[in-house]
């Protein structure tokens, strides 16, 4: 893997993208309507794999309810389309909106947690939504059956009716996405998520505003999970609460995680690996479910920093061996190795202070909530202001 | 007026008092060292003006607005009221800001860089890149900008380039531009530290041991690497165990012993004071 990156690493950019993008058009032209759907699911996945690594990825948070912001998204499409007969592009944007305002909602309070707690809020966030849906919340979104008879999206005219209509719809957006999340990687906001995810003290000391950065990776990336809800109603015009099921919340967890956390490709290997192959291996049925387990146990003890990692990540994974194998250091004038200098090493010994201070931080970080009140015995910080 | 004001300061954790009410003064343009035994509050001291934690008693001031002061019982009655902070009205928000207490972004953009103990860099980024954070606050682009570039971003990231390249040399690591922060000798991460707080822009740094680790011709390239800083317009106030670099270029020095100030003024003065001989051998005889 790591030589065919390396091979990949060697070919000019520009060929690379513009192979990739022919061969994403012509590939279902040849195929059956049976393939082209699957192909529709694996960009459509890979939507939502590449919203989820902003959060997951980029800023760190474990989000494990993104389904949740998919279905919000999808209802959304569903409702304005049969309520009030917006024509269904132009209820996207509205999907956007929403799925991005319930982002803003459930982690402005929580943003400050700690991974783990983190995760247990999502979690019951992305039930909560899914109960709702189930119990008809406010009578219009139909209960277990969900909402059906939503009109066909009409682009200029056209009515998109066919599986190749559609892909070819998903795969413009997934390039758009490809488009924004490049950019955002190599930016400040995406600098900072990164500094955030090595060292969040040293993060909020340098003058990063932690909790500002963290939310709007929380927000950026729900609000993308709810167009990719839109274009699952485009194209299936049936909505149910499956949608906010917890298996999906997996299912894009691990899109990000098996690929690589915070690696574009990686997403698509995930994509590919978790979505594509059990949709073609459909026929093995109940051995399927098993086997994905299996592989995700083997994965995360051989290869836990994903079979497409981001070189950054995989550093902060496999730590020094990485170095062993020969990562260029670009310095001529040969350094001093570092690991060697322990002549250097400091032996104050108060360190273990600050040892405790680094620990203690987390903690005040978590009870005391952003703006720094201390909290009295209430760990959910809900009203650190 | 002083830059930076400590008014009897006050933490305590749990039981244990590790600043107890602690008064001194930075000045605009001074070199103030801060030392003491182990244990005795420095550290925790650096972490209160940054904004890590909160006082249990006691103000600081920088620059004369109040950058810190207990939280205590405010947030009983402050807490129901957050949305205030949203209302049109300023003097309403200038109330809330004095209620609040600041977190350690804000006290940075205010003028306050820090460095950390146990070296803090962001490991697995390179050199620039951990430079370009303490640009970070100086700088505005977000999402949109981001994704759209106008050219005001275009500009702003060269900006960001051009400042850390500047911090960057200044240190002395322009060698090292691209290398992984985790990848350079001890040394060199001291002073990568260093070139990210300066990059901050601030009107005070503060160093917390600067010289733990370093060989002898490294503690002197550090200690005239500070007089520049300080040439440059920048107070510094610094924490440090080395007598050798805390008598060598610190105007004025601030002694704690067991969280109290137990002696202040020049490095003659207070090598001469007998409560400071005292810490310092009791802490030899334990
Ligand atoms: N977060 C914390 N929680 C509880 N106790 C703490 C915390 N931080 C520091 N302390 C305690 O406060 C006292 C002062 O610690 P501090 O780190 O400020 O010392 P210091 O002067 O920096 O020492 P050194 O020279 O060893 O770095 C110590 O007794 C320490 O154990
Ligand atoms: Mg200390």
């Amino acid at each position: 893997m790591k030589s065919l990156q390396a091979r990949l690493g060697r070919i000019p950019p520009l060929w690379w993208q513009v192979g990739l993008l022919a061969l994403a058009v012509l590939l279902p032209l040849p195929m059956s309507d049976y393939y082209r759907s699957v192909l529709w699911r694996t960009a459509l996945y890979a939507i939502l794999g590449l919203s989820l690594n902003i959060i997951v990825g980029y800023a760190g948070l474990f989000q494990l309810g993104h389904a949740a912001f998919y279905a919000l998204g999808a209802y959304t499409s569903a409702l304005l389309n049969l309520y009030l007969d917006v024509p269904l592009i132009l209820t996207w944007p509205a999907s956007v909106l929403v799925a991005a305002f319930f982002g803003y909602l459930i982690s402005r309070p929580i943003i400050h947690l700690r991974g783990d707690y983190l995760c247990v809020v999502t979690i019951a966030f992305g039930e909560v939504v899914r109960l709702a849906l189930v119990n008809n919340i406010f009578g219009i979104t139909g209960g277990a059956n969900g909402l059906s008879g939503i009109d066909r999206p009409v682009l200029f005219g056209l009515v998109l009716r066919t599986p190749l209509q559609h892909y070819y719809l998903v795969l413009f957006f997934l390039v758009l996405t490809l488009f924004a999340v490049r950019r955002l990687e190599n930016s400040r906001l995406g600098r900072a998520w990164v500094c955030i995810r090595e060292d969040e003290t040293a993060a909020e000391a340098m003058g990063i505003d932690t909790v500002r950065a963290k939310l709007l990776a929380f927000v950026v990336g729900s609000a993308w999970a709810g167009l990719a809800g839109a274009l699952y109603v485009a194209r299936v015009p049936v909505v149910s609460p499956d949608l906010a099921r917890f298996i999906e919340s997996v299912v894009m967890f691990c899109i990000v995680v098996l690929g690589g956390t915070g690696s574009i490709p990686g997403v698509f290997v995930g994509t590919l690996g978790m979505v594509t192959l059990p949709e073609l291996l459909r026929f093995l049925q109940t051995w399927r479910d098993a086997w994905m387990g299996v592989a995700m146990v083997v994965m995360m003890i051989a290869r836990p920093e994903g079979l497409w990692p981001s070189r950054r990540v995989r550093m902060e994974i496999r730590g020094e061996e990485e170095e062993e194998a020969g990562f260029p250091t670009g310095v001529e004038e040969d350094p001093p190795d570092p690991s060697s200098d322990n002549s250097g090493e400091p032996d104050f010994s108060g360190e273990v202070y600050q040892l405790y201070d680094e620990e203690t931080y987390l903690i005040t970080l978590l009870e005391e909530g952003p703006r720094g009140l201390p909290s009295e015995g209430d760990p959910s910080g809900k009203d650190a202001v | 007026m002083a830059l930076l004001e400590l008014r009897d300061l006050t933490k305590q954790f749990g039981g244990l008092t590790a600043v107890d009410h602690v008064t001194f003064d930075v000045h605009e343009g001074e070199i103030l060292g801060l030392i003491g035994p182990n244990g005795a509050g420095k550290t925790t001291i650096f972490n209160l003006i940054t904004g890590i934690y909160a006082p249990t008693e006691g103000e600081i001031f920088f620059d004369g607005k109040r950058i810190a002061h207990p939280p205590l019982g405010a947030r009983k009655f402050i807490t129901p009221v957050w949305w205030v902070q949203w209302l049109p009205v300023r003097s309403v928000r200038e109330q809330w800001d004095q209620l609040r207490t600041l977190r350690p972004h804000e006290i940075t953009e205010m003028g306050i860089a820090r460095t950390f103990q146990t070296i803090r860099l962001f490991k697995n980024m390179t050199v620039l890149e951990n430079v370009m954070a303490g640009v970070h606050h100086r700088t505005r682009a977000g999402l949109w900008g981001a994704i759209f570039r106008p050219p005001f971003q275009r500009r702003e990231e060269a900006f960001i380039v051009s400042e850390a390249e500047r911090w960057i040399r200044f240190m002395g690591l322009e060698a090292y531009r691209d290398e992984l922060a985790k990848n350079l000798p001890y040394g060199h991460q001291r002073r990568l530290e260093i070139a990210r707080a300066l990059a901050a822009n601030p009107r005070l740094l503060i160093l917390d041991e600067p010289a733990a680790g370093l060989n002898e011709a490294e503690t002197l390239e550090l200690m005239d690497v500070i007089r520049q800083i300080r040439n440059s317009g920048i107070t510094v106030l610094l924490i440090e165990h080395d007598m050798k670099v805390v008598m060598g270029i610190c105007e004025r020095i601030v002694v704690l012993d067991y969280g109290k100030k137990i002696a202040e003024g020049t490095p003659e003065e207070v090598q001469r004071n007998p409560r400071v001989i005292q810490a310092y051998l009791g802490e030899e005889e334990v």
